[in-house]
């Protein structure tokens, strides 16, 4: 596929990630004062652990994402590595 | 001592053990989770017939021990809701004790033969599955936290890395994002059966998301987690994981699923479109995973 393409599907789909996490952070947040829990420490962690390991795989993304293709990937493609 | 048989489980009364025991595994949930785990296996390489088999019953056994196990932990509840009473520990067809035995011992049958047959990584993390499930989700989060599905989705995420490690003896970042998928996918599809399975999970006090934070925050969260989901099925085409033929299926399968969903949040009235969810969120992670097999090994001109 294109370079061009591959960027736009990138950025796009990055964007609705942490747009949606946000989201739902906030919803989390809400959900949590209205209704104090047992133990909220726990389920702010609950809520927040996901979305800070979303952002490790994001920017393990990127960087393969930006990544050059070297001789033997553009020859033998294996998963997780590029084949702009 | 096991509950009497109730009236609502005298017509699985004459059900034979082998039919008791097959339930007890769930086999219907492990049909889905052994697409998640045999797929991979073709996106990550070319296995064996033999790998490929000696997986699929290891994956059988292991998650169907795990099952087991959670109807030995659930046994009270069980018995409380519709949709469980008839299993064989309230029905009292099955003692408690027979019932975690021979979870137990399916699960350390499957751990010896992914162990000796597969590889030593493969046994790991079918066990880190199996014991996700009993300990933190079945034992601590179900009962304890309206998140308790979305913390708990990750048991259910372990298979793509059971059959990526099963061709690899390894895991990268690719294996990763089929862990990510299943564990954005699990929220949007038990809440749909939540919302209609209200009254149940109350008489059995499980703080499900509906009851602990209302119908119409669970309903927004399902949407947002949906979102999620589909941008991040996207995302593995951008580094080359996957091609056009992979995009062009997730995007409509995810399109579908999205459409679905606001369906749910639109209406006055969610329980139709929230059966409907819940359905089709099962198709949509199969056949997603599908798409991944045909992109990897279907030429596209």
């Amino acid at each position: 596929m294109p370079g061009p393409l591959l960027a736009v599907v990138f950025w796009s789909a990055v964007l609705a990630v942490v747009f949606s996490q946000v989201m739902i952070l906030r919803s989390s947040a809400r959900v949590l004062k209205a209704a104090v829990p047992k133990n909220s420490a726990i389920e702010w962690v609950f809520a927040v652990g996901p979305a800070i390991a979303l952002v490790f795989v994001l920017v393990f993304s990127w960087r393969a994402a930006m990544r050059p293709p070297s001789v033997e990937m553009q020859m033998m493609p294996t998963p997780g590595e590029i084949r702009l | 001592m096991n509950p009497a048989p109730t009236a609502a489980a005298a017509p699985a009364a004459d059900r034979t053990l082998l039919q008791d025991l097959i339930t007890l595994t769930k086999p219907k949930i492990i049909s889905l989770l052994l697409v998640t785990t045999i797929a991979p296996m073709y996106v990550a390489g070319d296995p064996s017939l033999t790998t490929v088999l000696l997986v699929a019953l290891g994956g059988y056994l292991m998650a169907g021990g795990a099952n087991a196990v959670n109807m030995y932990l659930d046994r009270d509840i069980d018995d409380v809701m519709a949709r469980t009473k008839l299993r064989p520990i309230p029905s009292g067809r099955m003692h408690a004790r027979a019932v975690i035995a021979f979870g137990v011992g399916i699960a350390s049958a499957a751990t010896w033969m992914l162990a000796t047959f597969v590889n030593i990584l493969t046994a790991a993390l079918a066990l880190g599955g199996f014991y996700f499930y009993v300990f933190i989700y079945t034992r601590w989060l179900k009962r304890s936290s309206p998140q308790n599905i979305v913390i708990g989705g990750a048991a259910g995420a372990f298979p793509p890395l059971v059959g990526w490690a099963a061709v690899t003896n390894g895991l990268d970042l690719t294996a990763a994002f089929l862990f990510l998928i299943i564990f954005y996918w699990t929220p949007p599809h038990f809440w749909a059966l939540a919302l209609n399975k209200q009254r149940d999970y109350g008489n059995a006090k499980v703080p499900m998301a509906p009851l602990v934070w209302g119908e119409r925050e669970t309903i927004d969260q399902m949407w947002w987690y949906s979102v999620l989901l589909v941008a991040l099925t996207l995302l593995p085409v951008a580094f080359g994981a996957f091609g056009a033929l992979y995009l062009v299926l997730a995007a409509v399968l995810g399109g579908i699923l999205l459409w679905g969903v606001w369906r749910v949040k639109v209406a006055a009235e969610f329980s139709k479109p929230a059966w409907w969810v819940y359905g089709y969120s099962l198709l949509y992670l199969a056949l997603l995973f599908v798409a991944m097999v045909l992109d990897r090994h279907v030429p596209v001109a």
